[in-house]
């Protein structure tokens, strides 16, 4: 999603300050975009409150998987500031048990698909020839495939004919990340190669490697430093977007089952109410967009802090 | 040149057949199979019919097995009948197809020309009031979750003020050509918004990149008006990349109409193939799906081409390497 | 910027969604003075056409409006002909028992069709239909569903082009039902049939020619098909029955049933069949909102939702742990809030409509009390987290599976699980997709604890493969039966085989009686509640009557009339 020159709502930032580390500068041209900032704090909040969120509950007093059928659709009060939904449950709990959900599934998803995507770059980069060749073969057939079909096709299948356990409580969720991961890498590992090819041609990369330094080593001090902030870019979209593929799963029956709230099966479940309860489908529905949207913001305003011709003019 | 397409054609085909097998295999992996779909359906069913079922669709045969004989069919061109519809997989697909088509290339043609006049705006105006609303229009585009946002757009355009249809595709004999534009308005809507916020984004980045070369400078220097310097020199040179996203991006597209369909009851192929694969219905699903995929394929090496015959830098035949 | 932006943006989703919750909508639509074409939607889209390959809900709806089954039940629970001119019974002689060729009691009952009825095409309806149909369901390669129907009928004979006579070899007290066997055109499809039995599913004109005018003989006939979208059926100038009111009508399939909502209340639809459409929970909601505009009928019906016992779990076969699961439960009040009481209890599987159901059945309101003594008494006392152990230490803990993606269903296992939990008994909820659930672990016994599910039957429906104990599948009998707890009882077997054949209403009235007191007091199964469809009709439109049971409302579609 990041356009080639990217956003210019940092615009302070082009003044050179030679007496400062890249490091410095880059926080200087972070803070410099606003919303970068302002996303950085609301996802920060956002983070807290699904940490805290079993203090919340001890505060409020109630179970958030607490059936009570004479509390149902509960307008907001003292007691429940969100109401309660069909089941007479609190809302704000369960968003806030939901963002744990949904956030973890992000991240651990971005993640992993992140630390394969460098992987599966650097191999491609280090290599070269034929490695290199199949694997962008790979990347390009994995990006022009049908995703979500696929994903319904793979968010479908029996663990049992695999051998696996069904009853794993967790199988729902480890399986929502592996399959997004195993689609996700593509973007990092091209950027990966990318950022790791130029390197490699640079003089002192082709010298220390001629010196027969080991490749984990030249990877180590010289690639990953390069590699931060592209994949980090990366990362904080991909984390967005797998939110937001987490709630089209849920939508179709495939994401995280209830009782476990998760902000997608908490929209989905709500979708059906949306005359009668629009409340429901308004609360999850904004803590998806807010936080996608901050995650976007976040990951534009790394862009322009990681941006390497920001770095060449001020350097 | 011809070597290249070669090349590319060569595995676009082995992509497709690798996805083919995968996409079976898959299905396998699915819990049940067809008949248990059937059972489900119709308790009557004893565990002898479903035995018998089983035998006459071939289904008690090893999984290798059916999909080679598939595969053997498709290579001939026969893809095989659909279970749930009871037809040749191939008519079952083409009315939904079309259907799909006509949604796609509106709501294809209505973001490209979005965003790319949202994205000249922008950079036009670049640190404006304008281009930050852009901005924040855009990124607020491309994270509302679809389905979401087509129902809100349902509830808002044909509930309160019952402007448009709620969905489907219109009612036989009623009003040809305005009513399909009625009924497509807000499946199309739903479609395009997260590709013109992307769109329009690229095209802001692609345009300001381009504003810095030299040759603008030159056009500018030479007294040309900001509005033809925009629109005679950069728009064409900065389109390309937006364009070529685009085609790159059929397959989000197709993704995306999986919901838009669902939301809209729009009997499209988002629909059918999740309707096929979650009835188990192997021939429908993997024929479709390949389709997908060899439109996606296809459209990709489009833009490759397009791309070399347009911007003589880049030469085919060398991966892109930066 | 972000946090104005936002809010902005969330004001105006708030009043957008508010205003489609609660304002009336008021967009101009020209409806025709006259109202020749009725809009119904429904949730789901047929796949084959078919009368008897595959068997679906929305094709039984439509269908039910272009052909007719012989027998079915009517509205009122009885059996009424359709395609028949009199019901055959022993009494008026057209049926006799005899002995089957395999040597049993057996019958053969006459029926004689309308001398009016014709297929749509003009070419009458024979008894050569029957027989076809007969010969096409008893053809292993055909591909029709259930087959049983197809074995008890050992032979058929043409009596004259109008009636004919059905042999079976058994004589139940169902006797003279003949609902289930399709009538189809023996001049369009014997040759397809003939030709390649096994290739008749994939070639047969119900699916390659849908609209051909032949294939139909109902009020209406289908005139056009758009896959995945809707069906559009037109009057049947050849129906010899009362000549129904709409023009056309036109089938829509939303699946998504807020959009199915939101169609109903723009007017892309006229009405929401309540045979596959709104949840109940939608329906109470819909009628608060809407009740001026649109009619709004809740039918409870035969579909039964149960927990099914599996009792082979220890815990689970004393009798006394049973009964406190259910006295656990307070039923009344899930009814009460859930679903504002349109839904009643159920007290067995025999639904408070059927005639034959006996209101002495024991009931188990809800006493928790008594719960509690009965667990007591069983064994089971609290442990230091609340949740009851036995004297070896186990912990009284089950497993409750359902369908995963029903949400009315996952509404009320989260209620039981936290009424249970109340008297000291763990549950814990797994739910896993339909097919899984249906075809692996219920079918094959391996749900630990507890299964919730629903049964569709019939009215007076033998609980025959559901109680009796040669029904308990098991890798023996290659998954055989739906008898999934494992009850055994002598008594319920000898009922059953007495209740099958008994001819007496009177004496089967006892029978039944003795069947719901085994089941109620040895619950192997504990009893929910019957389902209630929410039918949403037009105030306008008259003469819609819901059943109840699994034969649609469309079966008596000429009767639906506009009024004001």
């Amino acid at each position: 999603m990041s356009a080639p020159g990217s956003s210019g709502t940092a615009a302070a930032a082009q003044a050179p300050a030679r007496h400062l580390t890249p490091g410095q500068r880059r926080w200087r041209r972070f803070r410099a975009h606003r919303a970068a900032m302002a996303s950085a704090v609301l996802l920060g909040l956002i983070a807290l409150a699904a940490l805290g969120a079993p203090l919340a509950e001890a505060a409020f007093g109630h179970d958030p998987y607490a059936v009570d059928l004479f509390a149902r659709y509960a307008a907001p009060s003292a007691a429940h500031p969100l109401g309660t939904d069909e089941l007479g449950r609190d809302v704000l709990l369960r968003l806030l048990y939901g963002a744990r959900v949904s956030l973890a599934v992000g991240l651990a998803a971005a993640l992993t698909a992140a630390l394969l995507g460098t992987l599966i770059g650097l191999l491609a980069a280090w290599h070269g020839g034929l490695i290199d060749a199949a694997l962008m073969r790979l990347a390009d057939i994995m990006l022009s495939l049908p995703l979500l079909p696929l994903l319904i096709v793979l968010a479908a299948i029996d663990p049992a004919k695999l051998g696996l356990p069904r009853e794993a409580a967790a199988f729902d969720l480890v399986r929502i990340i592996v399959i997004i991961a195993a689609f996700g890498w593509v973007t990092v590992a091209r950027l990966a190669r990318a950022a790791a090819l130029s390197l490699i041609r640079r003089d002192f990369v082709r010298a220390a490697r001629a010196m027969g330094a080991s490749p984990a080593h030249i990877m180590r001090t010289h690639l990953l430093a390069n590699l931060v902030g592209p994949v980090a870019v990366a990362t904080t979209l991909a984390v967005g977007n797998v939110i937001l593929l987490e709630s089209v799963l849920s939508f179709l029956g495939l994401g995280i089952h209830p009782p476990l709230p998760s902000w997608g099966n908490m929209l989905t479940n709500a979708q059906e109410l949306i005359f009668s309860a629009p409340l429901l489908a308004l609360w999850p529905g904004l803590a998806i967009f807010a936080t996608v949207i901050a995650c976007n913001f976040l990951g534009d305003g790394l862009a322009d802090a990681f941006d390497p011709r920001a770095d060449q003019r001020a350097g | 040149m011809t070597r290249f397409l070669l090349g590319r054609v060569v595995q676009a085909a082995a992509t497709l057949a690798l996805l083919s097998f995968l996409v079976f295999a898959l299905i396998g992996l699915m819990p049940g199979d067809p008949i248990d779909v059937m059972v489900a359906g119709d308790p009557r069913l004893t565990s002898e019919d479903a035995a018998r079922l089983r035998a006459l669709y071939g289904l008690d045969r090893p999984l290798v097995e059916r999909y080679l004989a598939w595969a053997g069919g498709a290579l001939s061109g026969d893809f095989g009948y659909s279970r749930l519809f009871a037809r040749p997989a191939a008519s079952a697909l083409w009315p939904a197809l079309l259907n799909t088509l006509r949604l796609l290339s509106v709501a294809l043609a209505l973001a490209l020309c979005c965003g790319i006049a949202l994205g000249i705006l922008a950079a036009r105006r670049a640190r404006s009031r304008t281009d930050y609303a852009i901005n924040l229009a855009a990124f607020a585009g491309i994270s509302l979750p679809a389905f979401w946002l087509g129902l809100l757009l349902i509830i808002l355009f044909a509930v309160t003020l019952g402007w448009l249809p709620a969905g489907g595709a219109p009612p036989p004999d009623q009003g040809g050509a305005a009513a399909m534009l009625r009924h497509m308005l807000l499946p199309v809507a739903t479609l395009c918004v997260a590709h013109i916020a992307a769109y329009a984004r690229y095209m802001r980045g692609a345009m300001l990149e381009v504003l810095e070369e030299t040759y603008i400078r030159t056009a500018r220097a030479k007294g040309c008006s900001t509005r033809r310097v925009l629109l005679a020199h950069a728009l064409p040179n900065a389109a390309m990349p937006v364009i070529t996203l685009a085609a790159l991006d059929l397959g989000t597209l197709f993704s995306g109409a999986l919901i838009t369909e669902t939301i809209f009851a729009w009997p499209g192929m988002g629909k059918l193939i999740y309707e096929a694969i979650m009835g188990n219905d192997y021939n429908l699903a993997l024929l479709a799906l390949l389709l997908a995929a060899a439109v996606t394929l296809a459209a990709n090496i489009l833009a490759d081409i397009a791309q070399a015959l347009l911007d003589p830098r880049v030469r085919l035949g060398e991966a892109a390497e930066p | 910027m972000i946090r104005a932006g936002s809010r902005a943006l969330a004001a105006l989703l708030f009043a957008a969604l508010m205003a489609g919750g609660t304002a009336p909508a008021s967009p101009a639509r020209a409806q025709a003075a006259p109202r020749e074409t009725l809009t119904i939607g429904i949730t789901q889209f047929p796949s084959t056409f078919h009368p008897a390959i595959e068997s679906m809900a929305a094709k039984s709806y439509i269908l039910a409006m272009a052909r007719r089954p012989i027998t079915t039940y009517g509205p009122d629970w009885a059996l009424t002909c359709m395609m028949c001119v009199r019901l055959p019974t022993i009494e008026n002689g057209d049926a006799v028992p005899e002995i089957a060729p395999n040597g049993r009691p057996g019958v053969r009952v006459t029926y004689r069709l309308p001398p009016e009825a014709r297929w749509g095409d003009g070419t009458p309806i024979t008894a050569r239909d029957i027989l076809f149909a007969w010969e096409a369901g008893r053809h292993p390669q055909s591909g029709f569903g259930p087959s049983e129907l197809y074995r008890t009928i050992h032979r058929i004979t043409v009596e004259d082009p109008r009636s004919f006579t059905v042999h079976a070899d058994k004589l139940t007290f169902q006797y003279n039902a003949l609902n289930d066997l399709p009538i189809l055109p023996e001049h369009l499809e014997r040759a397809a049939f003939e030709q390649d039995p096994r290739g008749y599913r994939n070639r047969t004109r119900y699916d390659t020619e849908t609209a051909h005018p032949g294939l139909w003989f109902g009020p209406y006939r289908i005139a056009s098909v758009a896959t995945g979208s809707h069906v559009v059926l037109e009057r049947n100038p050849h129906w010899w029955g009362a000549r129904p009111h709409f023009n056309r009508i036109i089938v829509r399939a939303i699946e998504n049933t807020a959009a199915l909502e939101a169609n109903l209340l723009s007017g892309g639809i006229d009405m929401i069949a309540g045979e596959l459409g709104l949840s109940l929970d939608q329906g109470i909601a819909f009628e608060k909102r809407h009740g001026a505009r649109f009619r709004v009928a809740f039918k409870p019906g035969l579909v039964y939702e149960h927990i099914d016992l599996n009792l082979d779990n220890p815990a689970l076969q004393d009798r006394r742990v049973r009964q406190a699961l259910l006295l656990a439960l307070d039923r009344a009040q899930i009814v009460a809030r859930l679903f504002e009481n349109r839904q009643p209890v159920a007290g067995s599987f025999v639904n408070p409509l059927d005639w034959v159901h006996d209101p002495a059945t024991p009931a188990w309101a809800h006493d928790a009390a008594r719960a509690r003594a009965l667990l007591e008494e069983a064994g089971w006392r609290p442990g230091p987290d609340g949740i009851r152990r036995n004297e070896a230490g186990a912990r009284l803990s089950f497993e409750l599976m359902s369908t995963a993606g029903n949400r009315s269903r996952e509404l009320v296992q989260q209620v039981l699980q936290a009424q249970w939990r109340a008297v000291g008994v763990e549950v814990r909820i797994r739910n896993e997709p339909p097919r899984v659930f249906f075809s692996e672990t219920v079918s094959r016994r391996r749900f630990q604890g507890m299964a919730l599910f629903a049964w569709l039957s019939s009215p007076e429906n033998v609980p025959r493969t559901t109680l009796h104990s040669t029904q308990i599948p098991t890798a023996g009998n290659n998954w055989s039966g739906q008898n999934y707890t494992g009850f055994r009882s002598a008594e319920m077997d000898a009922l059953i085989e007495a209740v099958e054949i008994e001819l007496d209403r009177d004496k089967r009235r006892a029978l039944w009686s003795r069947i719901q007191a085994i089941y109620a007091t040895e619950l192997p199964v504990l009893p929910l509640f019957f389902r209630a469809d929410t039918f949403v009709t037009p105030r306008w439109l008259q003469g819609l009557v819901p059943t109840g049971h699994q034969f649609a409302s469309t079966l008596w579609v000429e009767q639906w009339r506009v009024g004001n």
